[in-house]
């Protein structure tokens, strides 16, 4: 037999003669019976109850929780996005040098040689090529 | 007498019980009250004391009986709960310590038949704590709970053998305290013994 799985069966038709003395008789059955009925359906109510009570509770102390967390992302995200316009030109990749330029582009592209100074740009226009450059 | 069909829809019970149906909990308290009373009594001797432990003894299993695995038995689990009410009352010494049995709730009956089956009931509890531990286990697990002698076996971790000599002194010492005329052997007697 397991733990659970007896085979005791309280509800058997006829008691052993010598033991009838400790039957309850029909008044405490009866009275019992009643006791153990109203606490059984009191706790089933309760626990009802209690589902309630803590889902409630839980309710109304995450509630105002999840709302402040709600606003400090909804600032925090607010924030980041604004900060990522303001430094997209800033973080912007520096233009390749200017001398690969005439050897990357192909003959067809490659630009005037009058334009094609021999002297080293200035630093102006250096970042002047790198914003128009598309 | 076992009625092997009796409890057989006890599992189905159980599980809609688990499910918080109260009314199938009452047909479990019908089925197990009477001989749940009678170990009561038996193990606190005294009837406003052990109405109380039945009580608190089914409203703790209806209150764990979630822990019962699918399938399982009521019966034995609940007398395990309700053996452990029992001690845990008397454990606790809230039984009042007046003389046993005297201050008894009123049943409403003929006062001389509540005296009378008081008496009876005197006697029965009685012969019953005058048996040996053992004995007395065995004769309460075998003629009120209705466990065969290899589940008490099992239980109390001895030989089937033993469990059937434990029952069979039992009841003999119970007929030498009661009189001859009790017929101790009415119950199962020749079933499984």
């Amino acid at each position: 037999m397991s733990n659970d799985g007896g085979t005791a069966d309280g509800g058997r038709s006829r008691w052993p003669e010598y033991l009838e003395p400790l039957r309850p008789d029909e008044m405490t059955r009866h009275r019992l019976r009643r006791s153990v009925l109203a606490a059984a359906g009191a706790m089933m109510e309760r626990r009802t109850a209690s589902w309630f009570e803590v889902t409630a509770g839980w309710s109304s102390v995450l509630a105002p929780l999840a709302a402040g967390l709600l606003v400090v992302f909804g600032t925090l995200a607010y924030r980041a996005s604004a900060l990522r316009d303001v430094d997209t030109v800033a973080i912007e990749p520096a233009p390749d040098p200017i001398e690969l330029v005439p050897s990357l582009a192909p003959d067809a592209e490659a630009p005037p040689a009058l334009l094609i100074g021999f002297a080293e740009p200035s630093s102006d226009a250096l970042l002047a090529a790198a914003l128009i450059t598309p | 007498m076992r009625d092997p069909d009796r409890g057989a829809d006890e599992p189905g019970l159980v599980e809609v019980v688990q499910k918080g149906d109260v009314q199938s909990f009452s047909t479990l308290v019908a089925r197990y009250m009477d001989p749940a009373y009678a170990v009561a009594l038996s193990i606190l001797r005294h009837e406003q004391d052990a109405e109380d432990a039945v009580q608190a003894a089914f409203i703790r299993a209806l209150d764990r009986i979630g822990q019962l695995r699918p399938g399982s038995r009521f019966g034995p689990w609940f007398y395990r709960v309700l053996r452990s009410t029992c001690l845990n009352l008397r454990r606790r010494e809230l039984l009042r310590t007046h003389s046993e049995l005297t201050d008894t709730a009123s049943s409403g009956d003929d006062p001389h038949r509540e005296y009378e089956r008081n008496d009876a009931r005197q006697r029965v509890l009685t012969a019953l704590a005058q048996l040996p531990e053992r004995q007395r286990t065995a004769v309460m697990m075998y003629d009120l709970e209705g466990y065969n002698h290899a589940d008490i076996a099992e239980i109390l971790e001895i030989a089937v053998g033993t469990s059937r000599a434990n029952l069979h002194h039992g009841r003999q010492a119970l007929r030498r305290i009661l009189g001859a005329s009790a017929e101790i052997d009415s119950g199962r007697a020749g079933e499984d013994e």
